[in-house]
């Protein structure tokens, strides 16, 4: 009994003690102070646009680890781009973990290097928030971006409108509704691109001229063209074209284009041409424009389409899918509209085109 | 105006019927990080690091889960920063911290159009919690705020973590002696 008693104070003060014990919270983390992981981390940071990424270090096992937090997309070309800064130390990847959500994704790369004395380890771990495109994000999907095309008309706009969904819409320029498109577009915080008419004759506003696309280059008239027609709708997501078979058909036009656009500040590019054998989209590319192509037009859209089950099919294993429609095709509108209520049922999410990974 | 007054009057309402009370915590900076003074709740310990241009003040209650806390960063910055920068950094050492942060919804805070809100659902050696965070800055100084609990026992936090984060303010305290 006298033991039971000597058990039972025992426990009570030890269990008293064990609860007094601080139960600091283990928040505060080490930060690592090393000039080269720094400056490592930086170049990490600045693969990505200028303000989309920061980063702090710290440690893990007693390694460095890099966390670079953006809200960026993350392509393909980014991974490659981070690696080769990483191999580039003379590291060596060892493990890639990933983890994802829908618009959330990240990365836990760990590496092994060689010093003088020893083999050291570095973590590098990237997060992205609110991002439309992550690498190998299997819930990357379902995603469509429409662009309404070759807008001109205020009636117009207000009847795709009037479908409540996210919409991107290429306004023509130098019509007489183009600035109050331009404004009601941005106002509404829909996509807002420029349709560049690309046919010779139209740039040179000699209707009824002889113009070629090589007269076009030799005669300068592109730069001026391209500043009229971008002051015509001001700030924009970015240019698509339009009448430009003739155009893109000359590789050296094409780089005059993209050259001038990426002079005026136009990052985006919107092929909608979608010319067999023309190369606009891997020039622009190549050229470092942002580029997307048309991957389904639609058109001569039936009363008994299925608009959403059709894009359901298209969306599967893609991150995310282009629609062209003409901002005059009244059947597809009517289409999109019964089709509606069944984008969410379908999983589909729309998207604004400069989304679009 | 009546319309605005509803949340802190209802948060002082919840507070005095639930028996919750707080204390109004002054931070004084120990280098060139800001001051700030923060509501938090009435017993809770707090424990103070400093490095450089950053003060770190975490406050926590010994009887509750271990990862019940809120974690205030007071930062004095180089140059002029963006409410996206801060939420970049703010992610970054959250992600250092956990195994995963996925963020659920951002906005600015309720009357409170200085402080940018966000939740964030946290996965971390096989535990699920949640957080909301805050961020505010003003000309060269910022202060970012975590406040976390385990899932199941955020609710029960989440009026402390409120009532820390529409209080959060800077202040102009003198440096410590």
């Amino acid at each position: 009994m006298k033991n039971l008693f000597f058990i039972f104070v025992f426990s009570f003060v030890g269990s008293l003690l064990t609860h007094a014990k601080p139960n600091r919270p283990d928040a505060l983390l080490p930060v690592v102070s090393d000039p080269d992981i720094e400056e490592l981390a930086r170049e990490i940071a600045a693969v990505f646009e200028q303000g989309s990424c920061a980063h702090v270090i710290g440690s893990r096992l007693g390694y460095p680890v890099i966390s670079v937090a953006c809200d960026t997309a993350y392509r393909e070309q980014d991974r490659t781009a981070i690696l080769d800064r990483v191999f580039r130390r003379g590291a060596r990847l060892d493990r890639e973990e990933t983890s994802f959500a829908r618009y959330n994704g990240s990365y836990l790369y760990s590496f092994t290097y060689r010093t003088i004395a020893e083999t050291r380890r570095l973590f590098v771990k990237l997060h992205f928030r609110n991002s439309f495109y992550l690498y190998k994000n299997p819930l990357n999907t379902g995603r469509v971006a429409i662009l309404i095309d070759e807008l001109d008309d205020v009636s117009d706009l207000v009847r795709w409108q009037s479908l409540g969904l996210k919409l991107s819409y290429a306004v023509i320029p130098f019509k007489e509704d183009s600035a109050e498109l331009a404004a009601r577009i941005r106002e509404y915080r829909q996509g807002l691109w420029l349709s560049l008419s690309l046919n010779p004759l139209e740039m040179s506003g000699d209707i009824a001229g002889t113009l070629k696309v090589s007269d076009v280059l030799e005669q300068g008239v592109l730069p001026q063209y391209i500043k009229s027609s971008l002051d015509a709708l001001g700030p924009t997501d970015g240019v698509s074209d339009r009448n430009s078979r003739e155009f893109f058909a000359n590789l050296a036009a094409l780089r005059a284009l993209f050259a001038e656009l990426k002079q005026s500040g136009i990052d985006s590019f919107f092929d909608t041409a979608r010319n067999p054998g023309i190369t606009a989209l891997e020039t622009a590319r190549i050229m470092s424009l942002k580029a997307n192509r048309a991957d389904f037009v639609l058109k001569n859209c039936g009363s008994r389409l299925d608009l959403a089950a059709r894009l359901h099919r298209l969306t599967k294993d893609k991150p995310a899918l282009s629609v062209l429609v003409h901002s005059k095709d009244k059947a597809c509108y009517a289409a999109l509209k019964r089709s509606k209520k069944n984008l969410s049922r379908n999983n589909l999410e729309l998207i604004s085109v400069k989304d679009l990974p | 105006m009546m319309k605005k007054a509803i949340p802190p009057l209802a948060l002082w309402l919840i507070s005095g019927l639930l028996g919750i009370s707080a204390v109004t915590v002054e931070y004084k900076p120990v280098g060139s990080e800001p001051a700030f003074s923060v509501d938090i709740p009435e017993g809770w310990e707090r424990f103070i690091h400093t490095e450089g241009k950053h003060g770190q003040v975490l406050f926590y209650n010994s009887r509750n889960d271990k990862n019940t806390y809120i974690e205030i960063r007071s930062i004095a910055l180089d140059s002029e920063t963006t409410t996206r920068e801060l939420m970049h950094q703010l992610t970054a050492r959250l992600s250092l911290r956990f195994y995963f942060v996925e963020l659920q919804k951002e906005e600015p805070a309720p009357f409170r159009p200085d402080i940018h809100m966000a939740r964030w659902k946290i996965s971390d050696d096989n535990k699920t919690f949640l957080a909301t965070t805050a961020v505010t800055h003003q000309g060269k100084k910022a202060l970012m705020l975590i406040a976390i609990a385990p899932m199941a026992n955020f609710r029960k936090q989440s009026i402390f973590f409120d009532n820390a984060i529409l209080s959060l303010k800077f202040t102009e305290g003198k440096k410590q002696e």
